[in-house]
């Protein structure tokens, strides 16, 4: 029989020195063997890059002054500019909201033209142009959906849909009053970030003027029926209730505006686009141009 | 630091507050004095104002700016508010059974519990509590207020008019970002309080557009 208790007396005995000597030298060897298998490894030990990850580009930073501040409002001016510009030509402006429209826009072109003044005078270059992010990202499709057919192909069949003229110019001046509506939350935004006291002062003055003409914008379109949100009256707003107010909340909102605009598609689902107060995705930096 | 011009709102103006109420109380005619008062204000804060606006620097970048009101943007927010909690009276007081606002009882209903939130805003930023008018303005628009409704509506108008270029003007004395953030977040929407009253009158479209209000020298203990 075999003797059990030989095989556990060993492992329960003491090590020895020379035992010791022994483990400790084979670690330290294979240490030194794993060691030399990883030479060459290469790639970044910053936090979140594991294994051989290439070597980041590291974006240029641009920094993000008065001037740029003022560049960018400059941008929204001419961006809303643009708008009622194209709405007009397109004839999306009704008769009875064109002289109210006019004022707008020259409202729009003297804030720009200050906000160019005031560019220069903290050593920057004037913008005189649209923002070109919110053209390209916001404007664009707002408009294309407007005044384009949808078209979905559902495989066997296509389906399509399309405003008609009077939708159309319902679609444009709801963008035109939310773009006033974004115009008066980025000037109240640029009120607590910029440093230059007059420039508080003619965003502060802008703003004013801008909620003045989403005011009147919503009225113009519905009436009195629009002088206060159903959310501040405190009631359920009845079918077809304007879409836009003069006073829309209780403190100036900076949050984004989110819109519907277009046809519905096959399911009557109409798209939705969001507008933002500019930000480093949209800022118009020093090192931009309208000629780029 | 660039120097400032003199703050629209006098801090130093106890007796100023104490005269305007004795001027309040000796004018014969209310809608007389709230002309007056708008007039003497709009003259001495356009000139507060314009120097307000020659002056080049706010005194700190954002960067550098402390977030909660400093003790003197608390004085001057005390002011405000006191604006702002008599403009609430009034409107309630156009809201009373014996005045009664008629088929725009809803919109002067939500212009009053706009400048209460606008009150109770600032009261929280400040840690003051809003529970003081200020009587020379309540003075000055409350027979207007009590009065027929082109009456109510120029009044109501002239005062979000003054309640804005106030507001506006108070930003170049602000410190912190709270004070600066709160009032721009007022002042936008009662400039279209400003401009649906415009829309009730039916006042000229060019100018029911523009910033036509003058800031008021508002003065009184904080």
């Amino acid at each position: 029989m075999r003797d059990l208790t030989t095989p556990l007396a060993t492992f329960h005995a003491p090590s020895s020195r020379r035992d010791l000597l022994k483990a400790g030298g084979l670690t330290v060897t294979l240490g030194a063997l794993v060691a030399a298998c990883g030479t060459n490894r290469g790639g970044s030990d910053e936090a979140g890059r594991v294994g051989n990850a290439p070597e980041t580009t590291t974006l240029p930073t641009y920094s993000v002054d008065d001037a740029v501040l003022l560049r960018t409002a400059s941008s929204l001016e001419y961006t809303a500019i643009d708008v009622y510009e194209q709405a007009i030509g397109a004839g999306l402006v009704p008769d009875e909201i064109a002289p109210a429209a006019a004022i707008f826009l020259a409202n729009h072109q003297q804030i720009a033209d200050q906000m160019g003044e005031l560019t220069a005078d903290v050593g920057g270059e004037a913008w005189t142009c649209a923002n070109p992010w919110m053209m390209d990202r916001l404007v664009g499709p707002v408009l294309a959906a407007i005044t384009t057919p949808r078209v979905i192909d559902l495989g066997e069949e296509t389906f399509e849909s399309e405003l008609t003229e009077e939708q159309q110019i319902a679609d444009v001046l709801n963008f035109a009053e939310a773009l006033e509506n974004l115009a008066v939350a980025a000037h109240q935004t640029l009120v607590g970030l910029t440093g230059h006291g007059p420039a508080r002062i003619a965003h502060a003055e802008a703003a004013s003027i801008e909620a003045r003409q989403a005011a009147e914008l919503a009225i113009e379109i519905a009436g009195a029926d629009a002088y206060v949100s159903y959310d501040l009256l405190g009631t359920e707003p009845p079918e077809g209730a304007p879409r836009q107010f003069a006073i829309p909340s209780r403190f100036g909102q900076t949050s984004q505006i989110e819109i519907k605009a277009g046809p519905p598609d096959q399911n009557g689902v109409i798209e939705g686009f969001t507008l933002q107060t500019p930000a480093e995705n949209s800022f118009v930096y020093n090192e931009l141009s309208c000629d780029a | 630091m660039n120097p400032k011009g003199p703050s629209p709102v006098d801090r130093l103006s106890a007796d100023a507050t104490a005269s305007a109420s004795v001027n309040a109380e000796s004018q014969p005619a209310p809608a007389t004095s709230r002309r007056r008062l708008i007039g003497a204000a709009g003259l001495a804060g356009l000139a507060s104002a314009a120097t307000a606006l020659t002056s080049s620097t706010v005194s700190a970048a954002p960067e550098d700016q402390p977030n909660i009101p400093t003790e003197a943007d608390t004085a001057l927010l005390a002011q405000a508010m006191q604006l702002e909690l008599a403009a609430r009276d009034l409107y309630r007081r156009r809201l009373a059974d014996d005045v009664g606002a008629g088929d725009i009882s809803e919109v002067v209903s939500v212009m009053a519990e706009n400048h209460e939130a606008y009150a109770q805003a600032i009261a929280g930023a400040t840690g003051l509590s809003a529970n003081t008018r200020n009587e020379a303005v309540y003075d000055s628009f409350v027979e207007a207020f009590e009065g027929g409704r082109t009456q109510f509506a120029t009044a109501a108008r002239d005062l979000e008019e003054a309640a804005v270029a106030t507001h506006t003007a108070l930003l170049s004395e602000f410190q912190s970002a709270d004070a600066v953030n709160l009032t721009a977040s007022i002042l936008v929407v009662e400039a279209r309080h400003a401009t649906v009253l415009a829309d009730l009158l039916g006042v000229e479209l060019s100018d029911r557009l523009a910033n036509a209000g003058a800031p008021l020298q508002l003065g009184g203990a904080a």
